[in-house]
């Protein structure tokens, strides 16, 4: 029931940032790592990234398998849904009028609850797009993976 | 002598998490690591692709996460099995051992 609570209160934004926290503390424990074994802190970045792969796919995949199945979203989608089909049932099928207006409210209730939920999942999908571009940095220095004249680590250590 | 590193099959990533956090509940650094001792080398897995399976694999109920704070003192997400993640073990061991077994068949017979 915790994780339940927990799950449905999870905004995009938190969920980004939770992404976010966890891969940079990976990163960061690899990095230390490879500095203990005596490596150059530039080299331990480059080795780390090599070790991790694709930072920006990863994360994005991370986001979007914790947005997608979101218990909020399933709960207001199931109940739209079953307003919309009882509104419509009312309406075609009671004769009563006083019947038939609260089928157009349960209905119009429903479409509405499904076309916002849509347009938040949207949204999400948007936000994931354009986390696309994000870099993840280390210990709030420059972005790991590029310096500031836009070479990657791997240039880097080709060139030393 | 040269080492072959083999990718990881489709599937045999979350047996590995599973059995790694078996043992303890543990953060992905962590598992990462464990994975990587325990292989010694012999299998190529990049530790990024730790995370999506991890959270798949949160998402199915196998495992539960929690932050904390780790060894050297660090926000840290740490990952336990629940009791589903223990069934979806004992499936994935025996099903692993019945595919191995069968390999293993064909290849000695040919």
């Amino acid at each position: 029931m915790n994780n339940f609570f927990k799950r449905i209160s999870r905004t995009k934004r938190t969920i980004a940032n939770d992404v976010d926290d966890e891969l940079r503390f990976h990163l960061e424990m690899q990095v230390d790592a490879f500095e203990d074994q005596g490596l150059s802190p530039e080299k331990s970045e480059a080795m780390a990234q090599t070790r991790f792969g694709n930072v920006e796919k990863i994360r994005s995949e991370c986001i979007q398998i914790s947005s997608r199945r979101s218990v909020l979203i399933w709960l207001l989608n199931s109940l739209f849904l079953i307003s919309l089909l009882v509104g419509l049932f009312l309406r075609v099928l009671v004769p009563e009028v006083h019947v038939n207006q609260v089928g157009n409210m349960l209905m119009m209730i429903g479409g509405l609850g499904v076309l916002v939920v849509y347009a938040k999942q949207a949204g999400s999908r948007m936000l994931n797009a354009e986390t696309q571009e994000f870099r993840i940095g280390l210990n709030d220095g420059p972005p790991v993976g590029f310096d500031e004249s836009g070479r990657t680590p791997f240039d880097r250590v080709r060139d030393e | 002598m040269k080492t072959t590193r083999t990718d990881l099959m489709q599937g045999t990533l979350e047996l590995l998490i599973l059995k790694t956090l078996s043992r303890q509940a543990m953060h992905g650094y962590g598992i990462a690591q464990q994975i990587h001792q325990a292989v010694d080398d012999l299998l190529k897995v990049e530790d990024g692709s730790l995370y999506p399976a991890l959270y798949r694999m949160e998402e199915r109920g196998w495992i539960s996460s929690e932050w904390g704070t780790s060894e050297n003192n660090r926000r840290a997400k740490y990952y336990k099995l629940t009791k589903t993640g223990r069934r979806q073990l004992q499936s994935q061991s025996s099903n692993w051992e019945r595919v191995s077994r069968a390999v293993m068949r064909v290849l000695e017979a040919t």
